[in-house]
């Protein structure tokens, strides 16, 4: 009796090439609240997470068919966590907002080694560090780490989730945190 | 390098990691309640729409407009129109929840003397897109007026009929004053219930001015007097008198590139819908006055075709009645 009725990725992609506005409306109707939901877990303020996935909404509007995303979904997640983290960022400046992803972008500032801490920004080594950090994780312990410091999901969500102990999760990530920190410290040394 | 740098750097990891946890963590990260998907789908529409304005111009706004006007129109089964609802169609996102079930008034469709309220539930239907036409489980009972003062009275049609869009039901809840009333900055008021007594009440000001336009004729067709043709953005309705009972028998209208429509107030709900239909009065002793509504939405469509348009009253050049073809411009 009931049923969601979505268009698959390549038939949306389609119409975003055909600059067809429904493409937005299809995408919402897909992707919508798993954009919101991560949204609102970086930024405390509702109105700010709306923005933020709208701005990705935009931005995919004018960047596809340019870019031809093969995993449309992460490409979305992905577009939103960047505004997202630059409304954060910007918030954070003029001393107003706050949420999850303070604490968890603060625990995850923790894993740079103080001796790379004067680094000049690498975002292509950076990234390469951690998706080899990531590719030598369990997947139950890269879900707990990107849960927390991705989706910027609390520690609680993320127990229920996966059906554990408030107190294992964060004993995992304690020791995640320390891993990363050793990894980031070894690659670059 | 900083938190910032790495942050940065993790957003841009390998897709299949972020789609692992994600189905992983899905029930929470990707799950909504039922009860505000449709709200906040439509408050992310309105939203969007902002957005666009301020970033794409022109143009794609006025794609996003055509969309809702497009689906709109499609209720009533026009699919090509050159005339545009534009500034017709306003956003309202009033939003109430009726036991489990979020109600909206999505959008209101105004004009001179009618206005057509879109209200969207989150009630999902097992139905393909258009109007209902059987009963579902689900059903609202939605009444809604202007706000008057106390002692003034005058004639309204309204009704409510379902529909479904997107897989879920929604209602068009059309208001309309016969007897010429403005509608442009009235206090509107909407209740809607459903069967277990749940209800809402929306109110809004309309804050608009809509156009019309009424064209004197006084023209006597076998001894009938056309004397004023009603125009709005949606609306035609021709007043007549003669000294006896009578029938104004319309033909077609004429446009001033010469097409000629022809009118069918069976088309689909909007006999009932969208204020088709006859008026008659006795205005005293020996005269009989009538008048007959025709919905410019839908209805009119070249001979023996079914591709019905909306047309643009002010292309309208010549009425036909009784056989006899009056030009009005």
């Amino acid at each position: 009796m009931l049923k969601e009725i979505f268009l698959s990725d390549n038939q949306i992609i389609e119409m975003f090439c055909d600059g067809s506005e429904s493409a937005l409306e299809a995408v919402q109707k897909r992707y919508g609240a798993a954009m919101l939901r991560l949204a609102r877990n970086i930024l405390s303020d509702e109105q700010d997470a709306e923005e933020c996935v709208n701005d990705a909404y935009l931005s995919a509007w004018q960047a596809i068919p340019a870019a031809k995303p093969s995993n449309l979904k992460a490409y979305l997640l992905q577009s939103v966590r960047n505004f997202a983290l630059e409304r954060l960022r910007s918030n954070r400046a003029k001393k107003r907002g706050g949420g999850v992803t303070i604490s968890s972008y603060e625990e995850l500032a923790e894993c740079i080694p103080d001796r790379r801490r004067d680094e000049p920004d690498d975002n292509e080594k950076l990234k390469s560090q951690l998706e080899s950090f990531l590719a030598g994780l369990s997947a139950e312990k890269r879900t707990i780490f990107l849960g927390r410091f991705w989706f910027s999901c609390s520690v609680a969500e993320i127990a229920g989730k996966m059906g554990k102990s408030e107190k294992y999760i964060s004993n995992q990530l304690y020791n995640l945190k320390r891993k990363l920190r050793k990894h980031l410290d070894r690659k670059e040394g | 390098m900083n938190g910032m740098d790495l942050d940065r750097a993790l957003t841009d990891i390998d897709a299949r990691y972020i789609e692992e946890t994600d189905k992983t963590l899905s029930g929470s990260l990707s799950g909504m309640t039922k009860g505000n998907r449709t709200h906040k789908n439509y408050m992310h529409t309105a939203l969007l729409a902002a957005c666009l304005v301020a970033l794409l111009a022109g143009t794609v706004v006025a794609g996003a407009k055509e969309l809702k006007e497009s689906r709109f129109l499609e209720l009533f089964g026009t699919k090509e129109h050159a005339q545009k609802l534009e500034e017709a169609v306003i956003t309202k996102d009033l939003t109430a929840k009726l036991g489990d079930v979020t109600i909206a008034v999505e959008d209101i469709v105004v004009d001179k003397h009618i206005i057509y309220a879109e209200i969207s539930t989150d009630y999902v239907l097992d139905e393909p897109d258009g109007w209902l036409h059987e009963a579902c489980d689900y059903s609202l009972e939605i009444t809604g007026e202007a706000v008057f003062a106390v002692d003034e009275k005058y004639a309204c049609f309204k009704g409510a009929s379902p529909f479904c869009r997107d897989g879920k039901l929604w209602y068009l809840y059309v208001i309309e004053y016969v007897d010429g009333i403005d509608l442009g900055h009235k206090k509107m008021q909407l209740t809607v219930e459903d069967t277990e007594n749940h209800k809402a009440k929306f109110e809004w000001v309309n804050n608009y001015t809509a156009k019309s336009e009424v064209i004197t004729v006084n023209r006597e067709v076998d001894g009938i007097t056309v004397t004023d043709i009603r125009f709005s953005l949606t609306e035609m309705v021709v007043y007549a008198k003669a000294e006896q009972e009578f029938t104004l028998s319309f033909d077609y209208i004429r446009l001033d590139d010469g097409t000629v429509l022809y009118y069918d107030e069976n088309n689909g709900m909007l006999s009932r819908m969208a204020g088709s239909g006859k008026g008659r009065s006795v205005a005293d002793e020996e005269v009989m006055e009538a008048r007959e509504f025709f919905t410019l939405l839908s209805g009119f469509a070249e001979k023996d075709s079914k591709e019905w348009q909306f047309v643009p009253y002010e292309r309208i050049v010549s009425i036909s009645f009784n056989g006899t073809e009056i030009p009005i411009r």
